[in-house]
C-alpha cells in the first residue's frame, strides 16, 4: 500500500515536471513569435508611413493636373457645365436624347 | 523468564511518552491544517478563482510605432508633413584602423563626399562622429557591404514634406534634430513632439495649388517681384489657402533666399491703397454720416498741409457714395472721412484689428504701422489706404467682417471641427454689410474690377493700386502694389479672396497698365472659377430677378449734382 502510493506520487511528480517544462517551452516559443509579430507590425507601420508620404507626394495637385491634361485631355470645369439636380426637373427628355458622347465630355 | 524492562517503567517514563504523543499529534494537526489551507487555496486559484483571470492575454499597446513628431495634414487629411526614420552613418574613430582606406572606400558609395573633412573627423580623439546623415536604404546597404570596421548606422527621424512648395510658408520647416524652426512646425512644436494624432490644418492643398498657379502666372506676365494670395472662409475665419511668392521647397531649405522664406501674407505690412475704401465707406454708412444716396463734391483736388489729394480718374463733378466707391475717388473718400473724423476712424480700425499684431497661429505675425499722432491729413489719407500699413491677412480678415453681416471672426490656420465655433464680434450692422455687398458688386459689374467677374459666381470686390514708398522717402510712382480683394458669391458671401502682386510692370496686353484691375482682378476671376466647384459653391444665373433684387442699387440718385449730405 505504502510503496504503491510512493510510486504513484513519483509518477505524478514526473508528469507534472514534464508538463511544466513543455508549458514553459510553449510559452517561450509563443513569446518569441509574439515579439516577431510586434516587430513585423512596427515594420509594416513604418512601411505604411513611407507609402502614405509617397501617396501624398504623387497626389500633388500640379502632378495630377499634368497627368490629367496629358492622358485624359481634361480641362478645368466651367460654370455652365455644372447643373443642380433640381434644375433638371422637366428636362429629362433632353438628357435622354443627347447622349453623353455627343455632349460635352471628351 | 527475564524481566520485561517496561514493566519496570515507572510512572515518570510513562508520562514522557504521553507528552511526546501529544506533541506529535499537535504537529500533525498543525501540518494537516496548513495542507488543507494550501489545498483550499489551490482549489480557489485553479477552479473557483480561475474565472476571474482573463483566458486570453491581449497585447496591443506595445506594437505601436513611436515617431519623434506627429504628422501635419490638410483639412482633407492629405499629408503635409511626416517623420520617417532614415539611417545615418556615424563612426567610432578609435575603431577605425586605416582612416585613409576607410574614406576611399566610403567615397565609392558617396561620391560627393568632402574627403578632407571626413578624414579630419576620423582622426579626432572622440568615440562618436557623424559622417553622413539621412542615407537612402540603397546607400546603407552598399556602405554596410564595404565592411569598414568602426562604421555604424543609427536610425534617425527625418521630416518630410510631400507637398513640396505648396503651403511651405504655413507649414514651415524643422531642423535636423526635429526642432520646429518656422511656421506651424514652430508654433505647435510642443504639441507635435508629444502627440501622435496628426495636426489638422484649415488649408486645402487644391486651393493652395490654384492660388499659387494663378498668381505665379500674373507675376510672370507682369514681371513682378512677388505676390500673395489668401482665400478665407468668410463665416468662420478659417484660412483655406494662403500663399506667398516667391516660395521655397522645404526639402532644400539651405538654398532658399531670405526673400523666398519671407511670408508676405502674414509678415509683410503694406499700405494697401484703394481697397481701404471698403472700410471707409462701411464706417460712413454704419455711422450714418453718409447714406447710399449721399453725394460729395469731387470737382477739385483737396489741398491740405502742403499735400494735394487727387483722383486717378477725375470725374470733376459731384459723386454719390456708390460712385465714389466705383470710380475709386480719393477726393470723395477723403471728404467722407473728414466728416466722421479721426476719433471714429481710429475706433473702427481698432475694432477691425488693424492696430494689433495678427492673431493667426503662426510665429510670423505682422504688427501694423499706423500714425502715432492722428491728424486731419492722416484721417484723409487713411480713407484711401495711405498712411497705415497692414498685412494682406489683416486686410482679408477685415473684408470678411464687412461682407459677412458685420461679424469679426478670429482668423485661424487650424481646422475648426464641427461644433467648434469661435466667438465672433459684431463690428458693423447687417444692414451696412448688405449695402457694402451691393457696392462691391457694382465695382465688378461697372467699375474698375470688371476683369474679376467669374461668370456664375457673383464676385464682388475692390481693386487697389498703391504706390510703394521709395527707399529715399516719398512715393515711387513706378513701384506699385496691385491688389484685388473680393468675396463670392456676393449676395451671400461664403469666401473672401485676396490677390496681391508686388511691383508689376505694364505689358502689351494690359496696354501698359499695371493696376489692380489689370493685374490682380483676372487672377481672382480664374481662382474663383476654379476653386468654387471644389468649395461647393453652385453657379447662379447672375441676371435672375431674385439676385438682381438683392443686389439692387441706385448709383446716381438725383443725377449726382445735388449735395445731399452736409459737409
Amino acid at each position: 500500500m505504502f510503496r504503491r502510493s510512493i510510486i504513484l506520487l513519483v509518477f505524478a511528480i514526473s508528469i507534472a515536471a514534464v508538463g511544466m517544462f513543455s508549458l514553459k517551452h510553449e510559452v517561450q516559443s509563443r513569446k518569441a513569435k509574439l515579439d516577431a509579430l510586434h516587430q513585423d507590425i512596427v515594420e509594416s507601420q513604418e512601411a505604411i508611413r513611407v507609402l502614405r508620404a509617397e501617396w501624398s507626394f504623387i497626389n500633388q495637385p500640379a502632378h495630377i493636373e499634368r497627368l490629367a491634361r496629358k492622358h485624359l485631355g481634361f480641362v478645368p470645369m466651367q460654370s455652365h457645365q455644372i447643373v443642380r439636380l433640381e434644375e433638371l426637373k422637366g428636362k429629362q427628355l433632353e438628357i435622354v436624347k443627347g447622349s453623353i458622347n455627343e455632349k460635352g465630355v471628351r | 523468564m527475564p524481566e520485561r524492562p517496561f514493566i519496570k517503567l515507572d510512572g515518570v517514563v510513562n508520562r514522557f511518552i504521553e507528552v511526546a504523543k501529544n506533541r506529535m499529534l499537535l504537529v500533525c494537526a498543525v501540518f494537516s491544517f496548513a495542507f488543507v489551507l494550501a489545498g483550499l487555496r489551490l482549489l480557489d486559484v485553479s477552479v473557483i478563482g480561475g474565472l476571474g483571470e482573463p483566458s486570453v492575454i491581449s497585447e496591443s499597446a506595445r506594437a505601436t510605432l513611436k515617431t519623434g513628431r506627429a504628422d501635419i495634414v490638410d483639412r482633407n487629411g492629405i499629408l503635409l508633413a511626416t517623420s520617417l526614420s532614415v539611417p545615418s552613418l556615424y563612426a567610432d574613430p578609435s575603431e577605425v584602423l586605416d582612416a585613409e582606406a576607410a574614406v576611399d572606400a566610403l567615397k565609392t558609395v558617396l561620391s560627393n563626399l568632402d574627403k578632407k573633412n571626413i578624414l579630419a573627423k576620423l582622426k579626432q580623439k572622440k568615440r562618436f562622429v557623424w559622417l553622413k546623415r539621412g542615407l537612402t536604404p540603397e546607400q546603407q546597404l552598399k556602405i554596410n557591404a564595404l565592411g569598414v570596421p568602426g562604421f555604424h548606422f543609427q536610425e534617425e527621424d527625418r521630416r518630410f514634406y510631400p507637398q513640396g512648395r505648396l503651403g511651405s510658408h504655413i507649414i514651415g520647416f524643422s531642423g535636423t534634430d526635429a526642432v520646429g524652426l518656422s511656421g506651424v512646425e514652430k508654433q505647435f512644436d510642443g504639441i507635435l513632439r508629444d502627440g501622435s494624432e496628426p495636426l489638422s490644418l484649415s488649408i486645402d492643398v487644391r486651393i493652395q495649388h490654384i492660388l499659387r498657379e494663378e498668381i505665379q502666372k500674373q507675376i510672370e506676365s507682369f514681371e513682378a517681384i512677388g505676390g500673395a494670395g489668401v482665400l478665407l472662409d468668410a463665416n468662420s475665419g478659417e484660412i483655406l489657402g494662403m500663399i506667398s511668392l516667391p516660395d521655397f521647397d522645404p526639402a532644400f531649405i539651405k538654398g532658399a533666399s531670405s526673400q523666398a522664406k519671407f511670408n508676405t501674407a502674414t509678415l509683410g505690412v503694406y499700405e494697401m491703397g484703394s481697397t481701404f475704401k471698403i472700410f471707409n465707406t462701411a464706417l460712413a454708412l454704419d455711422l450714418g454720416s453718409a447714406t447710399m444716396t449721399s453725394g460729395y463734391d469731387a470737382t477739385k483736388p483737396i489741398r491740405i498741409a502742403r499735400h494735394t489729394i487727387n483722383d486717378y480718374h477725375p470725374k470733376k463733378r459731384w459723386l454719390s457714395v456708390p460712385e465714389i466707391f466705383m470710380y475709386s475717388s480719393n477726393i470723395g473718400s477723403a471728404k467722407m472721412a473728414d466728416e466722421f473724423g479721426a476719433l471714429a476712424q481710429k475706433e473702427f480700425m481698432k475694432k477691425l484689428g488693424f492696430f494689433n499684431q495678427l492673431e493667426v497661429e503662426l510665429p510670423e505675425r505682422a504688427s501694423p504701422i499706423f500714425p502715432a499722432r492722428w491728424r486731419r491729413i492722416n484721417t484723409m489719407t487713411i480713407s484711401f489706404g495711405h498712411g497705415i500699413a497692414v498685412s494682406p491677412l489683416h486686410l482679408t480678415s477685415g473684408v470678411a467682417t464687412i461682407v459677412n453681416g458685420g461679424i469679426r471672426w478670429p482668423v485661424t490656420i487650424l481646422n475648426r471641427h464641427a461644433g467648434q465655433q469661435a466667438v465672433g464680434k459684431q463690428v458693423i450692422s447687417s444692414k451696412t454689410s448688405l449695402d457694402m455687398r451691393r457696392i462691391l458688386r457694382l465695382v465688378v459689374e461697372n467699375g474698375t474690377g470688371k476683369k474679376a467677374s467669374a461668370n456664375g459666381y457673383l464676385v464682388g470686390g475692390k481693386t487697389g493700386t498703391a504706390e510703394k514708398q521709395a527707399v529715399q522717402g516719398g512715393y515711387a510712382k513706378k513701384l506699385r502694389l496691385s491688389s484685388f480683394v473680393g468675396a463670392f458669391p456676393i449676395h451671400d458671401p461664403k469666401y473672401v479672396v485676396l490677390v496681391m502682386v508686388d511691383e508689376p510692370k505694364g505689358n502689351k496686353e494690359s496696354f501698359g497698365y499695371a493696376t489692380g484691375g489689370w493685374v490682380a482682378a483676372p487672377a481672382v476671376k480664374r481662382i474663383v472659377s476654379r476653386s468654387a466647384p471644389l468649395l461647393g459653391v453652385h453657379p447662379k444665373n447672375e441676371l435672375s430677378p431674385k439676385i438682381r433684387q438683392i443686389l439692387e442699387i441706385n448709383i446716381n440718385p438725383g443725377g449726382g449734382k445735388k449735395r445731399l449730405a452736409s459737409f
